[in-house]
C-alpha cells in the first residue's frame, strides 16, 4: 500500500533514500515483511479502521535516523518511530494513521552507560528492559531498574507512552524518572535537552531541566521529534526488602484504609501498595455471579455478609519496604502500629524477605518479580485450566481516578453498570471470564503515586471481528462514563486515541489548538506519527479544526 | 517388522549425522532461544513461584501427550518454528525481522528441531 497522499513515483524514491541512508537489506517493502508491523494487538483487526504499515526502515544510527527524516521530509511520508515496538494493548508497531512507513529503532541497542556510583543510565531505544538488566547483571552494578510487567519493552519505549512500574515511587512513573533526551527533529536537526545541550556536559542524567523551558514533555505521547538516547535516574539497590499485608473486614474498611496507606506511602514509609480483595477468589461460583449480574450490583450490606459468610477480609493490602532488614522491620512495625490505632479491627500477615543481591533460584521464587525491578513475562496468561481458551491478545482501560476508598467504589459502580447494561460481563477480559471487570472486588492499580489506575483489560481478536466490534464499542462508552465523573485515561491504544483526547475538551479543546500550533510550527508537513493522541497534522484536521474526516472514533 | 526398525535406526542415523553437522547453528539456536523465547517458553527447572506462560500454556494443551516445554519437544520441525514466530499463535504475537532476525531464527529452528524426528510423528 501507498502511504496516504503521496504518489507511487515519490514513495520510490523515498524508499530508495532509505535505501541509500541504512542500507538495502533494513529497508522493509514486501508485503510479508511489512505485515509483521502489524500490531498483533489491534482492536480492530478484521474491521475497517485496522492499522496497516506501508513499510518499514530500521536504521542503526542517529545519523541514519537523520537521513531517514530529512529524506521523509522531502517526500512527505508519514513515518511512525517505534522503539521495540512491543507497546502491546497500548498500541504495538503500526502507527496512528495506516499506510505509515514505520521507522523501527530496535538495532539502536547500545547501553550508552550505567553509572552505580551516580545512579543512572544512558540508553538507545532498541535496548529492551531485559537487555539493560542483564548488562547491570553480568557487569554486577548495584542498582536496581524500574519495569512495567512485560519486560520485552524499552525504557525509552515505555517512558514515552508514560509508562509505569513497581520499585520506589520516584522511579514508578517511567517519564518522570528520565533525565535527558536526544532528539531527532522533524527537519532532521539534533537536539539534547536539559543539560545534554550544554557541550561536555558532565551531569545530562542527572539534572533534567538544564536552563530556559524544558521541552521533553513534547516528545512522550506525541510527534514533535525521534528520540535517540535517555537518561534515567535508577534506584540504588537496596540491602533488604520486606512485605506485609493488612486485612480489613467491611467493604466500607477500603476508606479509611486508603486514606491511612497514602498517608505511609506519601511520607516515604512504604513504596508500592498493593490491594486487592480475598473475596475475588468467589468470583466464579453461582451464588455470587448471579449477584454481580444482577441490575444495580450487590449493596454494601450484601457484600460483608459475603465476607463474614466465607469468613473472608474485604480487602487487603500489600505494603512493601526498602532498606536494611533492621529498618524495614521497624517500619513495618510502626504500620502495623498505625493502621491498629485508625482500624481496630484490620489484622496483620507477615509477609517475605530479601537481601539483594538475590540468587538464581531466589529470584526465581519471587512471585511478582517486577516489584524487584526484576523484568520477565510472567503477566501473560496464556492457557490454563482456569483460562481454557485464552485470547489473541488484549487492550486497556485506564481511568485515572482519585486515591480515595470512595473514588474506587464509586468507579466499580459506574464501570460496572455500563458494563452490565453492555450486556458484557461474560466477555472475556485479560484477568479471566465471567463478571470480572470492574465487580465490587476489583482493586486499583497503584503504580502512581497520587492517583490510582482502575485498569481494565479488553480481549483482542485476529480471528474474530465481532467480538473485536464489541470490545471498541464496550471501551469507547467506558470512556464517555470515565469523562462523565471527571475521569480521563492516561494511556489508550490508537484505536481510542482521539476519543480519549476528546475528552480533555476544557474551553473549547484550547490545550489541544496549543499543541497543534506547536505541532505546526516544528513539523510544518506532519511527517511524524501523524494522530499520535490526537495531534493530528494541520492537513487532515478536517473536523472541526481538530479531527480527519472518516476515522471510527470521530 | 524388520524393515520398519531398519528403516527407523536409519532415519535416527541420518538425523545424527546432520545434528553433528549443524552443530555450530544448534549451539547458536540455544543462545537466541535463551535470549528472546525462554521467559515464556523456557523449561521449568525452578520450583516456587516462577510462572513461564507459554510453557504451562502448552503444558495444558497437550494434556501430557508433548511437554509443554518447547527444548524438549521431538516433532517440532524448523519450518514450524519459524512460522509460529513470523505469525504467532493464542496470545504470542508475531515477531519483526528486527526483534528476531532471519539468521537468529534459522538457529532458533535448528535448536528446537534438533531432536525432530518425523517417522515417529507420522505413526501418532
Amino acid at each position: 500500500m501507498l502511504p496516504p497522499g503521496v504518489s507511487s513515483n515519490d514513495f520510490a524514491l523515498a524508499l530508495a533514500a532509505f535505501k541509500e541512508a541504512v542500507g538495502e537489506d533494513q529497508v522493509y517493502t514486501s508485503d510479508e515483511d511489512v505485515a509483521l508491523y502489524q500490531d498483533a494487538y489491534d482492536v480492530l483487526w478484521g474491521l475497517p479502521g485496522q492499522r496497516h504499515v506501508s513499510a518499514a526502515v530500521a536504521p542503526a544510527t542517529v545519523e541514519q535516523v537523520q537521513k531517514v527524516v530529512v529524506a521523509a521530509n522531502r517526500h512527505r511520508i508519514p513515518i511512525y518511530p517505534v522503539s521495540t515496538g512491543m507497546d502491546l494493548g497500548y498500541g504495538g508497531s503500526a502507527g496512528n494513521l495506516s499506510g505509515s512507513v514505520v521507522l523501527d529503532l530496535k538495532r539502536m541497542n547500545k547501553v550508552i552507560e550505567v553509572d552505580d556510583q551516580r545512579h543512572f543510565a544512558i540508553v538507545e531505544p532498541g535496548v529492551s528492559y531485559f537487555d539493560l538488566y542483564r548488562y547491570i547483571q553480568d557487569r554486577g552494578l548495584k542498582v536496581f531498574i524500574d519495569c512495567p510487567d512485560p519486560g520485552w519493552g524499552s525504557p525509552v519505549g515505555n517512558s514515552l507512552d508514560h509508562g509505569v512500574g513497581y520499585t520506589w515511587y520516584s522511579y514508578r512513573d517511567h517519564f518522570n524518572s528520565h533525565c535527558g533526551m536526544e532528539v531527532v527533529l522533524p527537519n532532521g536537526e539534533l537536539i539534547r535537552t536539559g543539560m545534554g545541550a550544554l557541550p561536555g556536559a558532565k551531569t545530562w542524567a542527572e539534572y533534567r531541566y538544564g536552563v530556559g523551558p524544558w521541552v521533553d514533555g513534547l516528545f512522550a505521547q506525541s510527534n514533535f521529534g525521534v528520540v535517540t538516547k535517555m537518561g534515567f535516574h535508577l534506584f540504588p539497590q537496596p540491602e533488604a526488602y520486606r512485605s506485609g499485608t493488612v486485612f480489613v473486614p467491611k467493604r466500607l474498611d477500603l476508606i479509611p484504609l486508603v486514606q491511612q496507606v497514602n498517608y505511609l506511602e506519601h511520607s516515604g514509609i512504604i513504596s508500592q501498595p498493593e490491594y486487592g480483595s480475598p473475596l475475588r477468589a468467589l468470583v466464579d461460583e453461582p451464588a455470587v455471579k448471579a449477584m454481580l449480574k444482577k441490575p444495580g450490583g450487590p449493596s454494601d450490606a450484601q457484600l460483608d455478609e459475603l465476607a463474614s459468610q466465607h469468613r473472608l477480609s474485604s480487602w487487603s493490602c500489600t505494603l512493601q519496604f526498602f532498606g536494611s532488614l533492621e529498618t524495614t522491620q521497624a517500619n513495618w512495625n510502626y504500620c502495623q502500629e498505625r493502621l491498629k490505632a485508625a482500624m481496630p479491627t484490620a489484622t496483620f500477615e507477615d509477609g517475605v524477605t530479601h537481601r539483594f543481591p538475590l540468587g538464581a533460584d531466589e529470584k526465581a521464587k519471587v512471585p511478582h518479580k517486577p516489584s524487584l525491578g526484576i523484568p520477565n513475562l510472567e503477566a501473560f496468561r496464556g492457557r490454563s485450566p482456569r483460562n481454557p481458551r485464552p485470547t489473541e491478545g488484549h487492550v486497556w482501560f485506564a481511568p485515572v481516578i482519585p486515591k480515595t476508598g470512595e473514588a474506587v467504589m464509586e468507579a466499580q459502580r459506574a464501570f460496572g453498570e455500563a458494563v452490565r447494561g453492555m450486556g458484557a460481563l461474560d466477555l472475556p477480559t485479560f484477568f479471566g471470564r465471567g463478571g470480572n471487570a470492574y465487580s465490587p472486588f476489583d482493586a486499583p492499580a497503584t503504580w502512581m503515586f497520587r492517583a490510582f489506575v482502575f485498569l481494565s483489560g479488553w480481549a483482542a481478536s485476529r480471528s474474530d471481528p465481532q467480538q473485536n466490534k464489541k470490545v471498541y464499542e464496550i471501551v469507547t462508552k467506558l470512556i464517555q462514563v470515565a469523562a462523565d465523573h471527571g475521569w480521563g485515561e492516561y494511556r489508550t491504544p490508537p484505536a481510542f486515541q482521539d476519543a480519549v483526547v476528546k475528552a480533555y475538551s476544557f474551553n473549547n479543546h484550547s490545550l489541544l489548538r496549543f499543541q497543534q500550533k506547536l505541532k505546526d510550527a516544528a513539523d510544518p508537513n506532519g511527517i511524524i506519527s501523524a494522530g499520535r493522541y490526537g495531534l493530528w497534522p494541520r492537513h487532515m484536521r478536517e473536523v472541526d479544526g481538530i479531527w480527519p474526516a472518516n476515522r471510527p472514533s470521530t | 517388522m524388520k524393515t520398519i526398525i531398519a528403516a527407523t535406526f536409519a532415519a535416527a542415523s541420518l538425523v545424527a549425522q546432520a545434528h553433528a553437522a549443524d552443530a555450530p547453528l544448534i549451539e547458536k539456536g540455544k543462545a537466541a532461544f535463551t535470549y528472546h523465547c525462554a521467559a515464556c517458553h523456557g523449561t521449568q527447572v525452578v520450583s516456587g513461584n516462577q510462572h513461564l506462560p507459554g510453557t504451562e500454556a502448552l503444558t495444558v494443551k497437550y494434556e501430557g501427550k508433548e511437554p509443554g516445554a518447547l527444548e524438549e519437544r521431538t516433532d517440532l520441525s524448523p519450518e514450524l518454528v519459524k512460522s509460529f514466530v513470523r505469525n504467532g499463535v493464542s496470545v504470542m504475537p508475531f515477531f519483526r525481522k528486527t526483534m528476531v532476525t532471519d539468521a537468529e531464527l534459522d538457529a532458533i529452528a535448528a535448536y528446537l528441531s534438533r531432536n525432530y524426528r518425523p517417522a515417529s510423528n507420522d505413526s501418532k
